[in-house]
């Protein structure tokens, strides 16, 4: 039997479930094919006899397998693991979860997303180095919204139909962007801020206003049914 | 084609791990062909089981009383709390020796796609639990990176009530060769090695 390019696949795995005795099901993010689920056939036996952790399908490894059937549930093997092993610690394994849980209900099943992939492939290997780097999370969470067909105008004043003044004070709308305030009363983004996350430059302040908006618009996309990983996301920077 | 009981029970037996088809309708035949006896006694102790035992206020864990006897055993150090998934993990520090103090299940390791969040895993329980009498937790979850999150997750909710946390080490088996083991658990050995 051949291996043809497209049984081929360079992903993450997102989540694994035991399925029966021995085997995993696993829902890997492809580079080329989107989010898919894989059944590995007998991984847990092999597991249990190396003695050593679950034979490669860690989250955060990033993988090359082999798609051996085809249809809603293929099953596939490990055919190796691409770059290194240092696994996500600490603070970095639950932005990972939270990053994972995005992914999982966000992208479609077999929905190619090669940029969005990238900015995830970066995002992990980011959070391997340094694991408290939240502005590397903010950038992903941009992008990953952006990739979606969802991206967010940092410049654009929705409300007036014109740009993000300096001076300005403004709301966030999921659904339409900045709307300009005409009585701020000390609430709302400043307009010096938005336009510096517009120019790409992630200050503090730009990386906690991003936050904010991406919840909003992930809550709206989400059809506000809560993203579970919100709760492991309580202390104050996460 | 079975009767209709003979037919519920077999898809009964099937709802255990590792039972198909086969195996279940094999345990049927068996219970009525030649240990009908058994099978009484089975059915007895089941219900029983399922009605009475439920979780231990003190730690999770199964047991019949409200209390288990670790919990309920004057014996063992108040000051040390255990954290681990499962009854099995229980179990088998049990066996090991090692650990003398109270335990704490988890049930499940963090995994929002499943819906496991902190309230699943019991933090709160552990938390209420820590603020009297523990001095020092010791947390021994899977490595794997659902374990490593949920390990961070309740550190960083445990340290600011001013107990010692501390995780069991992960690495090379006892008796492993270097070469053997692979490229993951040699990563996290290098991470977690200490001075000597
Ligand atoms: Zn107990």
């Amino acid at each position: 039997m051949t291996i043809s390019e497209t049984d081929c696949l360079t992903g993450y795995v997102l989540h694994t479930r035991k399925f029966q005795e021995t085997s995993l099901l696993v829902e890997f993010f492809s580079r080329d094919q989107g989010r898919c689920a894989l059944l590995f056939k007998g991984i847990r036996r092999q597991q249990k006899k190396q003695l050593s952790s679950r034979a490669e399908l860690h989250l955060f490894r990033k993988l090359a397998v082999q798609r051996l059937s085809r249809g809603e549930l293929a099953t596939a093997k490990v055919i190796e693991s691409l770059g290194d092993y240092v696994p996500l610690v600490g603070q970095a394994a639950i932005v990972g979860l939270y990053v994972n849980e995005l992914i999982y209900r966000l992208v479609g099943r077999f929905e190619a997303q090669s940029a969005l992939f990238d900015a995830y492939d970066r995002l992990i290997r980011t959070l391997r180095v340094t694991p408290l780097d939240l502005k590397a999370l903010r950038i992903f969470e941009l992008a990953m919204l952006a990739e979606l067909g969802f991206g967010i105008d940092f410049r654009f004043d929705a409300s007036r139909q014109t740009t993000i003044k300096i001076e300005g004070q403004y709301d966030f709308f999921p659904e339409q962007g900045f709307r300009w305030l005409a009585r701020p009363e000390g609430s709302g983004y400043s307009g010096a801020d938005l336009i510096a996350l517009g120019d790409g430059i992630m200050s503090d302040q730009g990386a906690k206003i991003v936050k904010l908006v991406v919840r909003q618009v992930v809550h709206h996309l989400l059809g506000g049914r809560p993203l579970k990983a919100r709760d492991l996301l309580e202390s104050p920077q996460l | 084609m079975n009767d209709a009981l003979i037919e519920q029970l077999i898809d009964a037996f099937r709802c255990l791990p590792g039972v198909g088809r086969k195996s279940a309708q094999r345990m049927v035949w068996h219970l009525l062909e030649r240990d009908r006896a058994g099978g009484e006694a089975l059915s007895k102790v089941l219900h029983e089981t399922l009605t009475r035992v439920g979780e231990c206020q003190g730690c999770r864990n199964f047991c019949e009383t409200q209390i288990c006897h670790i919990c309920a055993d004057p014996k063992r150090d108040k000051a040390q709390l255990c954290v681990v998934e499962s009854p099995a993990d229980v179990m088998a520090l049990e066996q090991s020796g090692s650990f003398h103090g109270h335990y704490f299940l988890t049930k499940g390791n963090l995994s929002p796609i499943d819906g496991i969040g902190p309230k699943e895993i019991g933090a709160e329980a552990l938390i209420a639990r820590c603020q009297s009498e523990v001095q020092e937790v010791v947390i021994a979850l899977d490595s794997t990176v659902e374990g490593e999150a949920t390990s961070h997750y309740l550190c960083d909710r445990l340290l600011p009530l001013g107990v010692v946390v501390s995780r069991i080490a992960h690495g090379i088996p006892m008796g492993g060769e270097l070469e053997f083991v692979d490229g993951g658990t040699l990563a996290h050995a290098m991470l977690g090695r200490k001075p000597i």
